[in-house]
């Protein structure tokens, strides 16, 4: 099999074996096996329709796979409710924008790190003692995430006014946020200038490098992926139908091309 | 999508030099002293400024107060559009009722009776309503409307045979409420409490989640929060502060009937937090006192007019009033008198200049 390919042998952080999703009679995904291993940039790509956002929805709970297995750092994940899954801590940007509009960007933050919130919720009826320690606390961790990807200006900022550029970086700045042991991004890119792609790109060699954290990246721009991505999965009609290598893809890409006349 | 929302954060406060996280969510600033202290003397000295009249107006009004802030949590913060207010303040005053006048249990044990009551009220009709839109939710709670008001009439029908259970003199053992005087020191402390603990949710995890979920519940799910839990947390605590009302307002007229919680009560109580501000506890505060004095504003206009009406056409103009009132700011300023304030500070703020800094944009 393809999956176990680069992982040296390690247990990957997140192991997706034969998922299968269907609405009805539609096959969304089919026997999809994919591995994102502990470390490094994992791109999806494949053409529009081809299941990319349904694999992410089955990941996370948000749909229901009708068989296959999903395993975060070996524990079995399959078919748990997705607010029980994300506290597992795994994060996620949406491809369209699914920021909390009335909510401020710091706020929006501080909402993916409402696993690290406990206590009795009527206790914050009084914000004394621990509430207020814990407010102070998490507003310093998510004050570390502004840093990092420096929205400075617009951490007290509602959401609904920001331009759109900014909103998609904060919907990855969000999912960082929780401080995830694995990030799921879909489509960052698409709809940012060119000099926004550029800054996207530092951000996530950065999140590669420094934070360690696992990415999983569904991406359509094609340049960003071969550049920046340790290894790529292609998805087409809800199967995966190569993986390996940016350079052992392009290759791949351009065999089916030339036989096939697309990709 | 986001028009009717009041943004909870302090608009328009000057950008202020932080040296810890927790000034970046404090209430208190360290710089209102005088506000304060203008404050506690308006407020210990107003019963003795105003008539009896206008302290039982004060009074009236400080309860609508409690009970509109407690409703803005659920249908401002929460979006959860409830039509269920009437049936809640009703929980809370006939929990009273059967409990402090039947029965002869002390005020405090009623009051707390009534909140805790509420509570589970709420979470009742909050079960059905997980799985709803809002407009659903409306008709849960109006469902629960006529549950309720139907349950208490023919409690007071066949249990009390009589018009109205008289309520006790609440005894707070210092001092006894029975005239205005007390009342108006005893609701104003209370009602300060509750718009604090209203101030704390919202700048707490809690209210957070609440406008999480009403904002994207994807979103929230994927942000690990429990939608279910996040919903019936807003139903428990906004019918608890309802519901408290309700026993404070029963004891405060003295006289319960089931008549009084028709559903008129729970427009107008919608109205309240549509003028004053959806989901914004200063809208709350500002639309109650509004709304509350409203009729008797009309009638004294009426009556400086030279116009005489009966009961039921000076009803009559009460509807109409208030259904003009919501019209007009659904129309011209949806986030409601709050949002008017703060446009009026932001510009004494910035004045003379005219440009809106982007923290101050609302
Ligand atoms: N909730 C749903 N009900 C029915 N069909 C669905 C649902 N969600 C997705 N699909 C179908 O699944 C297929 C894959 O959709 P998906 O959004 O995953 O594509 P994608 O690869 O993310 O495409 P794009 O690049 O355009 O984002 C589509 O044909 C879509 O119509
Ligand atoms: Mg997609």
């Amino acid at each position: 099999m393809v999956g176990m390919m680069q992982t040296g042998g390690q247990i990957p952080t997140l192991d997706v074996r034969g998922l299968t999703l269907r609405f009805g009679s539609v096959e969304v995904l089919r026997e999809v096996t994919l591995q994102v291993p502990s470390f490094g940039i994992t791109a999806l790509i494949g053409p529009n329709g081809a299941g990319k956002t349904a694999l992410l929805n089955a990941v996370t709970g948000i749909y229901r796979p009708q068989s296959g297995q999903v395993l975060l750092d070996s524990e079995d994940i399959t078919g748990l409710p997705a607010h029980v899954i994300a506290k597992k801590g795994i994060g996620r940007s949406f491809q369209h924008l699914e920021l909390f509009q009335r909510l401020t960007v710091i706020e929006n933050l501080l909402v993916f790190r409402d696993r690290h919130f406990s206590g009795n919720p009527l206790a914050a009826l009084w914000f004394l003692g621990k509430t207020a320690r814990q407010e102070a606390e998490q507003r310093a961790a998510a004050e570390d995430v502004i840093d990092f990807f420096e929205l400075w200006p617009y951490r007290d900022a509602v959401v609904t006014g920001l331009s759109y550029g900014t909103q998609k970086i904060i919907g990855v700045t969000r999912a960082m946020a929780m401080s995830p042991r694995l990030l799921l991004l879909d489509e960052p890119a698409s709809g940012l200038t060119r000099e926004e792609k550029e800054n996207l790109a530092r951000f996530i060699l950065r999140l590669r490098s420094d934070w360690k954290v696992p990415i999983l990246w569904i991406e359509h721009d094609m340049d960003l992926v071969m550049d920046l991505a340790d290894r790529i999965y292609v998805l087409e009609l809800g199967h995966c139908i190569a993986s390996g290598t940016p350079s052992e893809i392009r290759d791949n890409l351009e065999v089916r091309k030339s036989y096939l006349g697309a990709t | 999508m986001t028009v009717l929302s009041i943004q909870r954060r302090a608009m328009g406060r000057p950008p202020t030099l932080h040296t810890s996280y927790r000034q970046t969510f404090r209430l208190w600033r360290g710089k209102e002293w005088a506000w304060l202290l203008a404050g506690i003397t308006v407020a210990v000295l107003w019963p003795f400024i105003v008539n009896a009249f206008w302290l039982h107006l004060s009074n009236l009004a400080l309860i609508a107060v409690v009970a509109t802030v407690g409703l803005n949590l659920l249908s401002g913060n929460a979006r959860l559009v409830s039509l269920g207010q009437a049936a809640f303040l009703a929980v809370g005053g006939f929990a009273a009722g059967i409990l402090g006048a039947q029965h002869g249990f002390p005020f405090w044990v009623c009051l707390l009776t009534a909140a805790v009551a509420g509570a589970l009220v709420g979470i009742l009709v909050g079960v059905p309503s997980l799985r709803l839109k809002v407009v659903y939710v409306a008709i849960t709670t109006l469902a629960l409307h006529f549950a309720i008001t139907t349950m208490v009439s023919i409690y007071q029908v066949e249990a009390v045979r009589a018009h109205g259970i008289v309520m006790p003199i609440p005894d707070l053992g210092f001092v006894k409420l029975g005239d205005s005087r007390p009342w108006f020191y005893f609701l104003l402390v209370v009602t300060v409490l509750v718009i604090l603990a209203a101030l704390n949710i919202q700048r707490s995890y809690l209210g957070r989640r609440w406008i999480a979920v009403a904002d994207h519940e994807v979103a929230a799910r994927s942000a690990g929060i429990n939608i279910a839990g996040a919903k019936l947390w807003a139903f428990a605590i906004s019918s608890a502060i309802v519901s408290l009302a309700g026993a404070l307002g029963a004891y405060y007229e003295g006289v319960l009937t089931a008549e009084t919680y028709d559903i008129q009560l729970a427009i107008v109580y919608l109205a309240m937090i549509i003028v004053g501000g959806v989901g914004s506890v200063l809208g709350s505060v500002l639309g109650a006192v509004l709304l509350t004095l409203l009729p008797y504003m009309l009638d004294f206009a009426m009556k400086a007019g030279g116009i005489a009406l009966s009961g039921g056409s000076l009803n009559g103009i009460h509807s109409i009033a208030y259904g003009a009132l919501i019209l007009l700011f659904l129309l011209f300023e949806p986030l409601g008198l709050a949002a008017i304030w703060y446009r009026i500070r932001n510009a004494g703020m910035l004045w003379p200049l005219k440009y809106t800094p982007l923290e101050a944009k609302r």
